[in-house]
């Protein structure tokens, strides 16, 4: 699996976690502050595209700052091996958990003759 | 290193060799790090303030709450924590990783109009909304001074 690094100004990308295990794909992203209801996954043409829109609405007037204010967008090619309508995706902590499950196999079918 | 600089002494003053010492110097661990934190990472921190209140945040994701400690001492506010692995990062077969973990701590010296007495904090999606409130006090007063 390939991450597709697409830049765009207004957006910054996600530090990401790839891990691999026998049924499948997880892709871990840190965003902090962003809710649940702040983040659409999105699977078009083997690219799974995840965003993440801030929440945390700025408090006051700034005396310093580490912290982007720009939201979170990233994309990730997904081959055909991947059984993408099976998705799984879960938000807890400001990290967004996707999980991609393996595309089954055809099983071998025995053909009865008649 | 040094055998090769009593070697070539020469190289020493080559821009290169300045560059190569300038880089490893900024690789070191912790003999050039910021006093006010350490540890194996260094979560963003910002800080706002309002007509009542100071607002200091860290972007702390994937941490359970009871993983972060605050305190406050000497007027110094200190965050601190770990963030731990997840099981199926450290028994998977990762494939990269961008994300830090373990321990942090990060502290930030108070001004003498916050109310550490009241200080509050609040976990939500990954950050740490830490509030002090600010004393009545803090506004301009005059005194007036008998002369006598």
């Amino acid at each position: 699996m390939n991450t597709d690094t697409q830049s765009c100004a207004k957006t910054i990308r996600p530090a990401s976690s790839v891990i691999h295990r026998k049924d499948g794909v997880i892709i871990e992203c840190d965003m902090p502050g962003v809710a649940r209801d702040g983040i659409s996954l999105t699977v078009e043409k083997d690219v799974l595209t995840i965003k993440g829109r801030r929440t945390n609405a700025q408090q006051g007037s700034p005396l310093h700052r580490e912290s982007s204010a720009l939201d979170y967008a990233r994309s990730f090619s997904v081959d055909g091996s991947f059984d993408t309508g099976r998705i799984q995706a879960r938000a807890e902590n400001g990290v967004l958990r996707v999980f991609l499950p393996k595309a089954e196999a055809p099983k071998p079918r025995q053909i009865p003759v008649g | 290193m040094s055998l090769l600089n009593t070697i070539i002494p020469e190289l020493n003053r080559s821009p290169f060799y300045q560059l190569r010492d300038q880089l490893s110097r900024l690789f070191e661990p912790s003999a050039n790090r910021a006093p006010e934190s350490f540890g194996d990472w260094l979560p963003a921190l910002d800080a706002f303030e309002d007509k009542d209140k100071y607002v200091v945040s860290l972007e702390l994701p994937g941490l359970k709450k009871e993983d972060i400690s605050v305190t406050v001492q000497d007027g110094v506010l200190t965050v601190s924590g770990e963030r731990k692995r997840e099981q199926d990062v450290t028994t998977g077969n990762v494939h990269r990783t961008e994300r830090y973990y373990g321990k942090f701590t990060r502290s930030v010296s108070l001004p003498p109009t916050a109310k550490s007495d009241k200080v509050a904090a609040t976990y939500k999606d990954g950050v740490l909304h830490v509030e002090l409130p600010k004393a009545e006090e803090a506004k301009p007063k005059s005194i007036e001074v008998k002369v006598s």
